[in-house]
């Protein structure tokens, strides 16, 4: 207990560190990599809203609005984001059973590859048949956001998953070092156990506490 | 940690770091650490078809803003369609009707839900015989019942019918032939214990596709040397995205269906490969009229369904009939046959449902696990509603009917309702009932969940001077039958009400309210009991019971009326459960038990029979008619259908001939035409089409053509075509092997889309049996507008 004073001062001298070593504030984690607020020990370690580099945050809420677009809500499936071909609908894994570049874009793996019947759940995002002509549906449907990111222990700590690992089983569909996605993408590829590191906050934080849905017999 | 005091200080930093390059931020980055506070997730079922997937509603002050998969649900295990994932969004499409309209002077103006009580009631009153209520297998549990007991015991008239007669009557009227009671032996459960799935004219990858992949996820999950020993059939008149999943398709002409199911028994009895020992133990054999036959009459019948004469006349190759043959023979194989709207929506629908349990009963691929005739369904609640309750012209709840004295006294009694107050002659039908409405025979409908102004086959014909009668019309959106009405009422949707709807697989699912109801929208049960107590306030004797009290009132545990027909009292009730307590207490005369709606509240549904064994618990059937899973099967009986009205515990193969189509093909009108559903839209797409993601993904219906078809019209994607039958025409752009592939002279078009009404041009010819329509053939031209 008695080293317990040097904490945010080592706290302190890590983050020092981690700015002058990896340069956080070129590098697309720099937010992942910001310190909560209020830290366990009381201390209030220093918040570097100063150091967020305008043109990360912006290239993050870009990605963050683009990829929202896709869904009508947080959780829903994503729809497609390019032309289909009528015939493929089955087709999907052409593309998505490994992850690669076709026809110039990148390819996300699929994180769930026991569901093959991929347009249950996948919406074309412009229609497949070309010649309607598509008045939009006028709607105030507001959908629920997604969260922003997970939350750490300490400010070394591995950051959580802010979201349920159903589904999405596959972290490498979104997160993988390929990705287009700068805010997304893993910064350590080289390492392949995500869930030894990073623990899923969704199960319990946000989701489906199933069974305070139903009430007692 | 507060999630705000995080949220304030990451949104101010973003915000500082990006005004200082003079930018605004992107809305959806306005966002929140994590979920709001506040954010709770409740069950219900999903809003659309028969599957009945569970669902989690997520609801955050007073809005419905996520919908997700029920992880725990036994029908989907956490997995949705493109529908159910947006079902959220049908409760806030911007044209939500929010108040109730009168008619006036040609025109539908605001009006306050006192003015429009006080006009149905008048109206009712004035001429209560020729008064009718078209609902819905959308219409929940307690809606139905409550529906049924007004117009029957209340206006003691049975003009009574539901839009479930378009689709499942056929269904219906076979289990009750063959099986002496209504709805499928076999469950969801089949789907993951069979080997083979055999599709008779259904495209269950777009219309049922949680099952679809619930069978199909598990085939692609064996390694591939092992795939080959699940097999999926797909018989179909057009090739579907069902077809790309299936191991063979069989094309045949439509009808022909009739055809290639007796050629299946033809083969399983000339081959000796029926089950012996159990069609000896649990069937017997009848004739189209009824007259006993015996296995050899039975088999004579069959003669002429030979392989070689059903091929020629199905298009069907022989050596694949006699495949077909050749896999219900097998002993070891489990097969579960799925269909709906092909065989249903059919001339000889009833006929057809029947001549697949033939085939599954000489098979003796019933009652085990993996091997079941099932029919699937396209409403919510077409089971538990139109069939259970029995929203039906001839039918009261629990497999009763209006036409045994019996029944009607056990009704009365229940309702203390004057004895003779239910009308012992059976009502119209759907198809009689618009009709009846054309020509005046009745003067006044009741519209509740429903469209049937872009529903009804041959619309120039069955909406004729609908406009001249007094149509009331409850709904939550403008729709073809909101142009029609006198009186709209704006309704509560989905999780906005308290709600109980069936199944397919006999599964009961009960939810509670979520969000309020958008402006002055109220329920359905609510309306009904509004419009019954102002009759009653008014001296309508109908509505008084034996004791000269309300015949609809709602009571609570004490027998203490509650002044439910008060908005303000109704909305803080729970007026469901009071509903479906009274009426389970008559489920049990067929064996169709539901348990108390507590217990329902507890569950993620529960299918029927729902038993209290001897500790008290409720249990439920799994498989109906099966020893150990259904509490009725006498000891050592092992399969028994003890529906049968013979009372012998046996079901019946009927002597089903084939039999051509009303219309076919000729020289003026050589095409055959065929109407349906596509994934993104729900029937009349009222609700889908004001979801943006649905909608984007399909903004509008077409007309299909199988692309030599097309290449001999010289026709190409995006021409003009105008779908003319000797009823009506339609005006449709042209999609050469589209989403589908139509079978070589046949279109398919759609029916979702309100601005492209293809049931001005279908036929309204109908089962006789049943009355239910068929939407899947007639002969049409199509003529390119240049």
């Amino acid at each position: 207990m008695k080293y317990l004073g040097l904490i945010p001062i080592l706290c302190a001298g890590v983050v020092v560190f981690c700015v002058t070593t990896f340069g956080i504030v070129e590098e697309p984690h720099a937010l992942a990599a910001e310190v909560s607020s209020e830290s366990p020990s009381g201390a209030a370690p220093p918040v570097r809203s100063a150091e967020v580099d305008p043109n990360v945050a912006l290239r993050i809420a870009t990605e963050r609005e683009e990829r929202a677009s896709r869904r009508a809500f947080y959780t829903a499936p994503p729809v497609i984001p390019h032309e289909l071909f009528p015939a493929s609908a089955g087709d999907c894994l052409t593309c998505h059973e490994k992850e690669g570049q076709y026809f110039g874009k990148f390819s996300p793996v699929t994180p769930h590859p026991h569901l093959t019947n991929c347009n249950q759940c996948h919406l074309p995002g412009t229609p497949a048949f070309k010649e309607a002509e598509a008045t939009p549906a006028e709607t105030r449907w507001k959908g629920l956001d997604a969260p922003l990111e997970g939350t750490r222990a300490h400010v070394v700590a591995p950051p959580t998953m802010p979201h349920r690992t159903f589904l999405r089983e596959s972290c490498l569909t979104c997160h993988s070092a390929q990705s287009p996605y700068l805010s997304l993408q893993c910064p350590h590829p080289e390492r392949t156990s995500c869930t030894q590191c990073h623990v899923s906050a969704g199960e319990s934080e946000f989701l489906l506490d199933t069974e305070k849905a139903l009430p007692a017999q | 940690m507060t999630p705000s005091r995080r949220e304030f200080i990451r949104h101010s930093a973003h915000l500082a770091a990006l005004a200082a390059l003079g930018i605004s931020m992107p809305e959806a980055s306005s966002g929140v650490v994590s979920l709001p506070d506040g954010l709770h997730w409740q069950k219900a079922p999903c809003r659309f078809c028969g599957t009945g997937c569970g669902v989690m509603v997520g609801v955050h002050e007073g809005r419905v803003v996520a919908v997700q998969g029920d992880p725990e649900a036994p029908v989907n295990k956490g997995l949705l369609c493109a529908k159910g994932y947006h079902a959220g969004g049908i409760l806030y499409g911007a044209d939500r009707l929010t108040r109730p309209q009168i008619r006036r002077n040609g025109e539908l103006q605001d009006a306050s839900w006192e003015e429009a009580i006080e006009l149905i009631a008048d109206h009712i009153m004035a001429d209560a015989a020729r008064f009718s209520i078209y609902g819905s297998g959308q219409w929940t549990i307690p809606e139905g019942y409550l529906n049924l007991k007004f117009i029957k015991a209340g206006l003691s008239n049975n003009h009574l019918d539901p839009n479930a007669r378009l689709c499942m009557a056929s269904a219906a009227v076979a289990f009750v032939t063959t099986f002496g009671v209504d709805e499928p032996s076999g469950c969801y459960d089949d789907l993951d214990e069979c080997d083979t799935v055999i599709t008779w004219g259904n495209n269950w990858a777009e219309m049922h596709p949680v099952l679809f992949s619930r069978f199909m996820d598990r085939k692609k999950a064996l390694p591939k040397f092992q795939q080959d020993r699940m097999t999926y059939i797909d018989m179909a008149t057009r090739k579907t995205r069902s077809t790309q999943s299936a191991d063979l398709y069989l094309e045949f002409v439509p009808q022909t269906d009739l055809a290639i199911a007796n050629c299946i028994c033809h083969q399983l009895l000339e081959n000796d490969t029926y089950d012996k020992d159990f069609v000896e133990k649990h069937t017997r054999f009848k004739a189209n009229d009824e007259t006993d036959m015996t296995l050899e009459e039975f088999k004579a019948f069959l003669e002429d369904y030979t392989p070689e004469k059903v091929s020629e006349l199905s298009g069907i190759a022989v050596g694949h009939l006699k495949m077909l043959g050749d896999i219900f023979g097998d002993p070891n194989r489990r097969i579960v046959s799925l269909w709906c709207m092909g065989v249903n929506q059919h001339t000889r629908g009833t006929w057809m449902n029947n001549l697949v349990y033939n085939v599954h009963l000489l098979a003796g691929k019933i009652g085990k696990p993996g091997s079941t005739p099932f029919s699937l369904t396209g409403q919510p609640s077409a089971c538990g509603t139109a069939r259970e309750v029995g929203t039906l012209a001839h039918a009261l709840p629990g497999g009763r009917i209006v036409a045994d004295a019996s029944h009607r006294k056990d009704c009365e009694d229940l309702w203390n309702a004057v004895p003779g107050a239910i009308n012992p002659e059976p009502g119209f039908h759907a198809v009689r009932m618009f009709e009846g409405l054309a020509v005046g025979e009745l003067t006044g409908m009741w519209v509740q969940v429903t469209n049937p102004a872009h529903s009804m086959p041959h619309l120039h014909k069955n909406l004729a001077n609908a406009l001249e009668r007094f149509v009331v019309v409850s709904d939550v959106y403008p729709t073809e039958t909101t142009r029609v009405a006198q009186v709209v009422l704006p309704s509560a949707l989905w999780v906005e009400k308290n709600g109980v709807f069936g199944n397919s697989e006999r599964r009961t699912q009960q939810w509670f309210k979520a969000v309020d109801p958008p402006g002055d929208a109220r329920d359905d049960v609510w309306q009904v009991l509004a419009v019954a107590r102002r009759m009653y306030d008014k001296g309508f004797k109908g509505l008084r019971d034996r004791n000269g009290d309300f015949l609809l009132a709602i009571r609570d545990e004490n027998g203490r009326e509650l002044e439910a027909w008060k908005w303000e009292v109704f909305k803080e009730l729970n007026v469901d459960r009071i509903l479906f307590n009274e009426y389970r207490q008559l489920t049990t005369r067929k064996h169709k038990d539901l348990p108390p709606y507590d217990v329902l509240a507890a569950h993620r549904g529960m299918r029927w029979p729902v038993v209290q064994d001897k500790e008290g618990i409720w249990r439920e059937t799994p498989r109906r008619f099966v020893e150990h899973e259904d509490p009725y099967v006498t000891e050592g009986a092992g399969i028994e259908f003890y529906g049968a009205k013979a009372g012998d515990g046996r079901a019946i193969l009927w002597a089903r001939p084939y039999e051509a189509p009303p219309e076919v093909p000729d020289a003026d009108y050589p095409l055959w035409l065929c109407t349906g559903r596509v994934l993104e839209h729900w029937h009349t797409g009222t609700m889908t089409q004001r979801v943006k993601e649905l909608h984007n993904a399909m903004p509008r219906a077409y007309v299909e053509f199988h692309p030599q078809d097309a290449r001999d019209m010289d026709i190409k994607d995006g021409d003009q075509i105008r779908v003319k039958s000797r009823r009506g025409s339609m005006v449709l752009p042209a999609w050469v092997a589209g989403r589908g592939m139509p079978q070589r002279g046949m279109v398919f078009v759609p029916f979702f889309d309100e601005t492209k009404l293809i049931n001005f041009v279908t036929l309204d010819a109908y089962c006789p049996m049943s009355k239910e329509p068929d939407y899947k053939k007639c002969a049409v031209r199509v003529e390119k507008i240049t």
